[in-house]
């Protein structure tokens, strides 16, 4: 529903990247002047930088990279360093990086211990997000996605927007029929069950003028940049699917033949530097699932002669791009264990780390047992967190072991505070704080 | 050897009088050679010409008359090196006075590939020149491309002459093992008594049978002063000392001469028992009596 | 957790970072600067860069308030990061590393693996090239004054054939070039220093064997760590100095190391509270 609806822009021709001329402040759609008036006329960042002309693509300056990158719809200042930051895909865990996204020009990785592949759901909602923001404005690409080490079909599982509880998706269908005409007005916006829900929150707003501070500051925020992340639905499928200018596939090799590390990295580079050329705001997300899966990666791929200078190298093209580049990869700890060499290398190379440990048997069930009756507060694993971007390298210390854990919902991966829960007849549960695991009530197993 | 004999050994062996033509040092990350070796240009007169070959050493040492960068050259023009500065004579007033021994300071064996130690050695030795050199023993071994060749410190071990082991005499509120994890982390205590030119010494000198004799001192190399190495303090504890319960309270909790003696004489319960079952040492031993009922089918049965 | 005051950060007894005695010797110092995961050295290395420039060191050391100029020159040689990052993270220490004369940075990171370092498996022509450029710009100017950090060299041994003997031998020269060599690595147990490792090509194996035969040539150590009791909101971690296996009195006359543990907590703007422990 959301997709098909791509309106016909009224008074704009969107092209490729920027409308010269229109006044755009970070995160707001710039290629709307459809947009009706009133919605986010209140709610406009007072923006100081002035629009660069951007007709001309030569002749891009770093500076004028780093203002475009702003205007990117996917792109917001970090809550904490205000460098530009692109969303995960996942909102649980932007915040867990305390960025309220990965910023650009960082990289964050996913170990997982077990068989299991939750990171995966992760990946995909990453490289998701990406393709979303292409339908943000029609033929205005915002971010482009390179896939290593993984065939194209890769592409084919990407999660679809969450389109809301049953209820909420027949309240939807309904509300869209009747307002036709108004949601064709909006310079298709793919998010439709969630602009129009912004948009109440806005008008409330708008209405009650100086009473802003009484909503809370995230539902401030995301009014303003409301298409820097969306909720995905793992049983949906994309669609229509991603195509070429959504994403890219970068071989790794097959088999014995695995290519050098240098000729992945420059097929990568080159990627990147074409992509920036035509858009010089776009957001290129780099994902990297089961990074050295040996059904994958030759065998020689594991060679610290291999792997350190191929990691190396991507850490070089993330900060020799720094306003356009991020790069997510998942590991897992079964096959290279924390304790190897391997796995440090990568800690040390990548700025960001968090650790997805699935409950063991055990566990699993006193948890089901806990809350057989609401099996929506399952949780199937714990999120330790190793390292945060830019924090970590700063020499704060970042480790949070067995502080969080994590739901694979239908609606969204969910990132919680954890805490044992507690097996007594009162059904009452051990409740945590923000801050710590600990349980305020006595656990008894 | 009493006590006096052997400092006077270690002092002989220090000054190059005694014979002995390799000596090997082994330091440690808690410990380093560094005092010890330069009590041998302390204690050598004049005329013993001092050589150093330099793998790890960034400044020039004052006591060397000679100073080479093994890390720039070959073994064979190592070996020229030493051969041309250990052969020189130092000139004196009466011809008859033998040439003094030149000693051959090695900052650390450890560069030395495995395989080429022995090969290394012979090419240096002469008659006229003591090599002192240090193992780092630390350092870890790599496992040998040749299955059965000696590690490296057994190899240097075997040959030399004289070992010096060089060990930090630490302070009391960190012992042994806590300070060999902390080693092992490289993660090295503070305000420890490490690296300090005080320092435990454990020589082993080879005669010329091949027996060895071990000596233990405490080397104040600040004051050059060598005594017997005693013990701490705490291991010389006497259990009956009761000095420490003294003046702790009001109370007396010392014992008498009396009361120890009837101390002594009290029985104490279950020795005998302790003495009869003392085979089983604790055991619990189970003894099958008639009444009990053994069932050989239960696999769940109690194991005998 | 934190307990007394807010205390300055010194290493030498004469309360200083950098002592001025090292600067005007003859002789050559190294000096380690060794972390795990969790307590990246970041902050103390702007605080030297800025002692080593100019005397000062604002977040660690009220006392050091004396602005030198021109106190030494500064040789930066980084395997991890580019010069964006120094310049960008010494704001904060009152450097403009963009125009500081005295600060010359070597980019061993951006390039390393594709144009440094060709090929991996054999390497040693391509770094010992690469140790040369080094030694050449610290051969430039006749200021004997000259100060060298080197952050993460055992990039090399890790992701290439160099060996840790080959890597010792051309920090050995870089040494005898300046009067303080910094190395700064990293030490995580078992993932990159087990001394009980003996495979001769392991990673780790090379790391732990350059990483002991450098403490055995060095003058005094710095070593960083989260606390061994555990995380804790106001404390980030703890910061040793202690005496190396050389004396550093043996080089530099008179000169006195200050051993000490603090424990230490930083901020998200970097700013640093330090106190005994």
């Amino acid at each position: 529903m959301s997709f098909r609806k791509r309106g016909d822009v009224i008074g704009g021709t969107p092209i490729s990247g920027r409308n010269p001329g229109s006044p755009t402040a970070p995160g707001s759609n710039p290629g709307g002047p459809g947009r009706a008036p009133g919605i986010h006329g209140g709610r406009q960042i007072p923006n100081a930088r002035v629009q660069t002309p951007q007709g001309s693509i030569q002749g891009q300056t770093a500076e004028d990279n780093a203002n475009s990158i702003m205007k990117n719809p996917g792109v917001r200042p970090s809550l904490i360093t205000s460098q530009p930051t692109v969303s995960t895909g996942s909102s649980d865990l932007d915040k867990l990086l305390l960025h309220q996204g990965l910023p650009l020009g960082h990289s964050l990785l996913i170990e997982e211990s077990g068989t299991t592949d939750f990171a995966v759901v992760l990946l995909r909602a990453y490289a998701s997000q990406g393709v979303l923001h292409n339908r943000v404005v029609k033929d205005q690409i915002n971010a482009h996605v390179i896939a290593v080490g993984v065939s194209p079909q890769w592409a084919n599982d990407l999660p679809g927007l969450y389109k809301g509880s049953s209820k909420e998706q027949k309240k939807a269908k309904i509300l869209a029929n009747e307002s036709k005409v108004s949601v064709s007005n909006l310079s298709g916006t793919s998010t439709a069950p969630r602009s129009e829900n912004d948009m109440k929150i806005a008008w409330r707003y708008g209405i009650n003028g100086g009473n802003r501070r009484s909503e809370s500051p995230e539902a401030y925020e995301n009014s303003t940049y409301e298409h820097y992340n969306n909720q995905f639905d793992i049983t949906q499928k994309l669609t229509p699917g991603p195509n070429s200018s959504d994403i890219s596939f970068v071989s790794v090799g097959s088999g014995l033949n695995g290519l050098s590390h240098i000729q992945i990295i420059q097929q990568i580079q080159s990627i990147i530097q074409r992509q920036i050329k035509n858009n010089p705001g776009i957001v290129i997300r780099i994902v990297i699932p089961g990074l050295l899966n040996p059904t994958t990666y030759s065998p020689l791929a594991c060679s610290p002669t291999f792997i350190f200078p191929f990691v190396h190298a991507l850490r070089s093209i993330l900060r020799q791009n720094g306003n356009n580049v991020v790069l997510v990869a998942s590991l897992s700890l079964d096959l290279y264990p924390r304790d190897s060499n391997l796995a440090h290398t990568l800690e040390t190379l990548i700025d960001s780390c968090i650790h997805l440990q699935p409950f063991n048997q055990e566990m699993s069930q006193l948890i089901e047992k806990a809350y057989k009756n609401e099996p929506s507060k399952i949780q199937q694993g714990l999120v330790n967190i190793i390292k945060l971007p830019v924090l970590s390298e700063k020499g704060l210390m970042m480790v949070h072991e067995g502080e969080y854990a994590f739901k694979n919902g239908r609606k969204r991966f969910e990132i919680e505070a954890w805490g044992i829960p507690v097996e007594d007849t009162e059904k009452e549960e051990g409740h945590s704080t923000m801050e710590g695991g600990k349980t305020s009530k006595n656990i008894e197993f | 050897m009493s006590n006096q004999n052997s400092t006077v050994l270690l002092t002989r062996l220090l000054s190059l009088k005694e014979n002995s033509p390799f000596l090997l040092v082994l330091d440690s990350l808690s410990q380093s050679s560094h005092y010890l070796i330069r009590e041998f240009p302390h204690r050598c007169s004049s005329n013993n010409k001092i050589l150093y070959l330099s793998y790890e050493t960034a400044n020039k040492v004052p006591f060397a008359s000679e100073f080479l960068d093994c890390t720039t050259v070959s073994s064979q023009q190592i070996a020229s090196f030493v051969k041309q500065h250990s052969n020189s004579t130092i000139a004196t007033g009466s011809s008859t006075i033998a040439p003094s021994k030149t000693l051959v300071i090695i900052d650390s064996l450890n560069y030395i590939p495995n395989n080429e130690i022995t090969q290394f050695l012979t090419s240096i030795i002469q008659p006229s020149i003591a090599i002192l050199g240090t193992f780092h023993t630390n350092i870890p071994q790599p496992q040998s491309a040749l299955l059965n060749y000696p590690s490296a410190l057994t190899i240097f071990s075997f040959i030399a002459s004289s070992i010096f082991e060089v060990e930090a005499i630490h302070e009391q509120f960190i012992d042994e093992e806590s300070l060999e994890n902390r080693v092992n982390r490289l993660d090295l205590p503070v305000n420890a008594g490490l690296n300090s030119n005080k320092f435990k010494l454990t020589l082993t000198n080879r005669r010329k049978s091949g027996r060895s004799v071990i000596y233990k001192f405490t080397i104040d190399s600040e004051n050059h002063v060598y005594e017997q190495y005693k013990a701490s303090k705490e291991e010389e504890i006497d259990p009956e000392d009761e000095s420490l319960l003294k003046g702790l309270t009001t109370f007396n909790l010392t014992t008498n001469s009396k009361q120890k003696l009837a101390r002594e004489q009290v029985e104490l319960p279950y020795l005998e028992a302790q003495e009869a079952m003392g085979a089983s040492g604790g055991a619990i031993v189970y003894e099958y009596e008639k009444d009990d009922d053994y069932d050989e089918e239960d696999p769940y049965e109690d194991p005998f | 957790m934190s307990t007394g005051q807010n205390q300055d950060l010194t290493i030498f007894k004469d309360n200083s970072l950098l002592s001025d005695a090292i600067l005007s010797s003859e002789s050559s110092l190294l000096s380690t600067i060794t972390y795990v995961q969790g307590t990246s050295p970041q902050w103390l290395i702007n605080s030297l860069i800025e002692n080593a420039l100019q005397g000062t060191a604002a977040l660690v050391n009220n006392d050091l308030n004396q602005k030198i100029r021109n106190r030494s020159e500064v040789e930066f040689v980084s395997f991890l990061h580019p010069l964006d990052y120094y310049v960008k993270n010494c704001k904060k220490n009152g450097l403009d590393l963009t125009h500081s004369p005295g600060f010359t940075f070597i980019d061993y990171f951006s390039q390393l693996f594709t144009e440094n370092i060709k090929d991996t498996t054999s390497s040693k022509k391509e770094i010992s090239k690469m140790f040369d450029d080094i030694t050449k710009k610290l051969k430039i100017s006749n200021n004997k004054k000259k100060v060298v950090f080197i952050e993460l060299p055992e990039v090399l041994l890790q992701a290439t054939d160099f060996t840790s003997d080959g890597l010792l031998a051309e920090i050995l020269k870089v040494n005898r070039l300046c009067r303080q060599l910094f190395i700064i690595s990293a030490k995580d147990h078992i993932k990159s220093f087990n001394l009980d490792s003996s495979i001769p090509q392991d990673p780790v194996f090379k790391t732990t064997d350059f990483l002991v035969k450098l403490f055995h040539r060095s003058h005094y150590n710095i070593s960083l760590s989260p606390l061994s009791t555990g995380r804790a909101s106001d404390i980030t971690g703890s910061l040793t100095i202690s005496k190396g296996s050389l004396p550093v009195d043996s080089v530099v006359d008179r000169l006195v190391i200050n051993e000490k543990e603090y424990i230490y907590h930083i901020t998200k703007d970097s700013n640093i509270r330090l106190f005994f422990r």
